[in-house]
């Protein structure tokens, strides 16, 4: 040992007295100092003698490199076809500085250092390349694994954490974090062959395994699976390699998917808007889904990458999506995946999985009164449905925006032959076609009567108009049509109100329309307010003047939808609209329940309204005296001028 | 065969005209005031006033005037009196007349003659024109001409606005009896001969 130190002194002498020119520092002459583990035993002082000493310059940092290095291992690395002096390009000559420049990585990859150097990562460690990535012995980053990937960011990150997540190991298990925390990294989903084995295991299955299924195909399992040679696995090609491993003794072969980084991006967390949303990946738009691949062992070792059918997709089952539920009411209203599922801790049935049998619905969260009035329902003891049962979390729409058949359908979903139990109702497909279950089977619920604004086309055809018709009819870009119509903007449409802009769309229409016959109200009986509790005790009474009475409580309740922009503002109505006789029909095909019929409200009004016009009526009275006389005159002279020929001929006769 | 009449004298052809006249005039500026923002027809408002309280007081003094002609001639009971039997057999008589039988070219049940100048039915309408609603609408109107005046009396009756109402109810029946009248003056032999009768004295009598 002692020797060989000697040795090693010796040969630095010689090279201070003789000097390497810089064109000339080959591996071998590094490796001559830094190719053997001696170096890392050496003192300082000892090291000090092999280089030219800079006093005053501060050593930079190494993180986890030696001055030694396993050249053999460096050879099989990513680098390996590169010289020492190719990063290391302050040394032109042996011996060395002391201390020297960091190797600037960024000469080759220029582009990761861009996008790194901005990045929260850089800002808030001041890594450097090599201390996460060793140069010297970094593997191509597609032959890592999953774990090796992992391994990167565990070097400094403690394992765990996460616990908000739903399916943390299984996340773990299948994902590197990048994943999330890279977002504009190029994500792709691959699958891999997997069996079980004899104790029931899964297994990746390797080429050893497989390569007897691609005999044919001299032992190319890509070529065996691909049999039609365009490039692209199809699904009725994985079905059929699939059933020959079956049919070749591989207990229970399927396809496993793996969500793997394709081209890493140095920019870790900084574009994550929020990195909590569920939906970067459980949505069928998740980037991994535009790149599907079929990883298939190579002879000798390695991948091969073929590009997978999408359709595959739809076959195998794989991350669970949730598309548009940004869109859906709870999405809109802030509410993320893990507010529901964090105390989730099983969801697929597949892989052995069980899916947890909720005793608590997680609703009552937030649905507190809807859960306390739906638990003492007939409707929760008799079904013992809870609130999934009806309703899709997922995809809910504001209940406000569900049109009558929507809402049915959450009803018909398991009352399918509903209308088969109505016989008895009058006017069974009328009220089947207009109103909701919950009309008379939530006798809690609040009920009111919606208009809309409506155009009926020559044809007949009737459709509502939104924001854009009637901008588009104005003339205006941005109406505001509350403002149009509330005149007096105190907020309540009074039915002249109404009255007067149907008139000035109608006046409009005339001219921008042509199509269109006429804009009035549309009208839809509905609930406003749901109520949870579904009893049948009250309508067993059947009784028809709970709606067809003047004194039905949605008659209180009367609102128009005003389209907005994106939006439906309702505003309350006048009831006199539905009651008055007006030159427009307000709602030509909607004679419902009570407001034609007599009250004595009614009749109390009448009287008002005869006291109201007061002195007036000896003019409406003196006009029907006019009246009179001048039929009488009319009527009179009328006869008198058709008989006239016959007075002649009686005169004529006499 | 056909023969003349003298029906009417002069001074009842003048006070007919005259009266006809004040009538016309007060039925229209009555709509006026009625409906000021609908006819304006004699300018102002405060026009329409003096041209209706103008005409109102010559009605008034040509009431009086026809009032005291009838009672000096004392005819004012045979012409204007319906009897029992115009009520009961010569107003349907009469309207039958009207309403059926005249179409058929039927001569008329009644043929007026000076000292019976009217039948039972326009006996029974002056009556209740001339008797009841022209003085009631001259009482009326003259207290409503000044209300300060007859606020006593006004009070008793219930206030102005019953007043009022009197007034103007019994305006449009004077309006509608006006229409009437006119069309049944031209139920005479010819088309005109009632008009011209009452121009020049003399009707044509069967």
């Amino acid at each position: 040992m002692k020797a060989v130190r000697g040795g090693l002194i010796l040969l630095l002498f010689s090279f201070l007295f003789t000097g390497i020119a810089s064109a000339q520092v080959e591996n071998q002459d590094c490796l001559e100092c830094h190719g053997t583990k001696d170096i890392l035993t050496m003192s300082e002082e000892e090291r000090l003698e092999l280089v030219i000493p800079t006093p005053g310059k501060e050593e930079v940092r190494k993180a986890a490199l030696t001055l030694y290095l396993d050249y053999d291992r460096f050879r099989a690395s990513v680098h390996g076809d590169l010289d020492c002096v190719d990063c290391h390009t302050e040394i032109g000559e042996i011996p060395h500085p002391q201390r020297m420049r960091l190797v600037d990585c960024g000469a080759c990859h220029d582009k990761i250092m861009e996008q790194y150097k901005g990045s929260k990562h850089a800002e808030a460690s001041e890594r450097l390349c090599f201390e996460c990535h060793n140069p010297h012995y970094s593997v191509p980053f597609s032959q890592l694994s999953q774990k090796e990937r992992i391994g990167i960011c565990l070097q400094c990150h403690e394992e765990g954490g996460h616990e908000w997540l739903p399916q943390r190991e299984v996340h773990f298990r299948y994902l590197e974090c990048t994943v999330c925390h890279s977002p504009r990294a190029e994500k792709g989903l691959l699958f891999h062959f997997y069996a079980k084995d004899e104790e029931g295991r899964k297994v990746p299955l390797d080429y050893e395994e497989l390569k007897g299924f691609a005999r044919k195909y001299g032992g190319d399992v890509a070529k065996a699976i691909d049999f039609n040679g365009n490039g692209v696995v199809e699904v009725f090609e994985i079905n059929r390699f699939l059933a020959r491993l079956r049919k070749g003794g591989i207990r229970s072969p399927w396809l496993e998917e793996e969500v793997l980084i394709l081209r890493p991006y140095h920019s870790y967390t900084d574009e994550v808007e929020h990195i909590k949303d569920c939906t970067m990946c459980h949505t069928s738009k998740a980037p991994f889904y535009s790149r599907v691949i079929l990883r298939v062992p190579k002879k000798g070792g390695g991948w091969a990458n073929l590009p997978l059918d999408k359709a595959v997709l739809a076959k195998i089952p794989s991350i669970p999506a949730k598309d548009y539920f940004y869109t859906t009411v709870h999405g809109r209203n802030g509410v993320e995946c893990i507010d529901c599922h964090a105390d989730l801790t099983i969801l697929r049935e597949k892989e052995g999985f069980q899916v947890k049998t909720l005793g608590t619905p997680v609703c009552e969260h937030c649905h507190e009164e809807v859960m306390k009035e739906y638990r003492g329902s007939l409707h929760a003891k008799v079904s013992k449905k809870i609130c999934f049962g009806c309703h899709d979390p997922h995809s809910s729409v504001p209940f406000s925006q569900l049109d009558t058949a929507q809402r049915q359908a959450v009803c018909t979903k398991c009352h399918p032959n509903a209308e088969r139990a109505h016989d008895w109702l009058p006017q069974k497909a009328l009220h089947f076609k207009y109103l909701e279950c919950t009309m008379c089977h939530s006798p809690q619920a609040e009920r009111g009567i919606v208009f809309y604004l409506r155009g009926v086309s020559k044809g007949g055809e009737e459709f509502p108009l939104r924001y854009r018709d009637i901008a588009t009819l104005m003339d205006v870009d941005n109406p505001d049509l509350v403002k149009a119509i509330d005149r007096d903007g105190n907020g309540f449409l009074e039915s002249r109100e109404v009255l007067d802009f149907l008139k000035m769309l109608n006046f409009l229409r005339a001219r921008r329309m042509k199509g269109v016959e006429t804009i009035n109200l549309g009208v839809k009986v509905l609930v406003l307010k749901p109520s949870h509790n579904f009893t049948d005790k009250w309508t067993k009474a059947k009784d028809c003047s709970l709606c067809h009475s003047s004194k039905a409580e949605f008659y209180s309740k009367l609102f128009l939808e005003i389209p907005e922009d994106g939006a439906i503002r309702t505003i309350p109505v006048d009831r006199e609209i539905l009651v008055g006789i007006h030159p427009i029909p307000v709602t030509g095909d909607f004679y419902l329940l009570g407001e034609s019929r007599i009250s004595k409200k009614d009749i109390a009004d009448f009287f008002y309204i005869v006291r109201k016009i007061g002195y007036k009526w000896l003019d409406i009275i003196g006009i029907l005296f006019l009246i009179g006389g001048i039929s009488f005159v009319g009527l009179h002279g009328f006869l008198r001028v058709i008989t006239i020929g016959m007075r002649r001929r009686r005169k004529e006769e006499e | 065969m056909a023969s003349r009449e003298y029906l009417h004298p002069l001074g009842v052809r003048i006070w007919h005209w005259v009266h006809g006249l004040a009538i016309v005039l007060l039925v229209l500026t009555g709509f006026q005031l009625r409906f000021p923002d609908v006819f304006k027809l004699f300018g102002a408002f405060g026009d329409a006033v003096s041209v209706h309280n103008f005409f109102g007081f010559l009605v008034l003094f040509d009431y009086f005037l026809w009032l005291g002609f009838y009672l000096a001639r004392r005819e004012l009971a045979k012409q204007y009196l319906p009897t029992r039997e115009d009520l009961m057999v010569g107003i349907p008589r009469q309207a039958n007349y009207y309403f059926a039988r005249y179409f058929f070219g039927d001569p008329p049940p009644f043929e007026p003659r000076p000292e019976a100048k009217f039948n039972s039915l326009q006996k029974t309408a002056y009556f209740g024109i001339m008797f009841v609603m022209l003085p009631l609408q001259i009482i009326s109107g003259v207290l409503l001409w000044d209300l300060e005046t007859f606020h006593p009396i006004i009070e008793r009756l219930g206030g102005v606005r019953v007043v009022d109402a009197f007034h103007i109810i019994l305006a449009y029946v004077f309006a509608a009896f006006l229409l009437v009248h006119l069309y049944l003056a031209t139920m005479g032999h010819t088309f005109f001969s009632h008009f011209k009768a009452m121009i020049v004295g003399y009707e044509e009598v069967e």
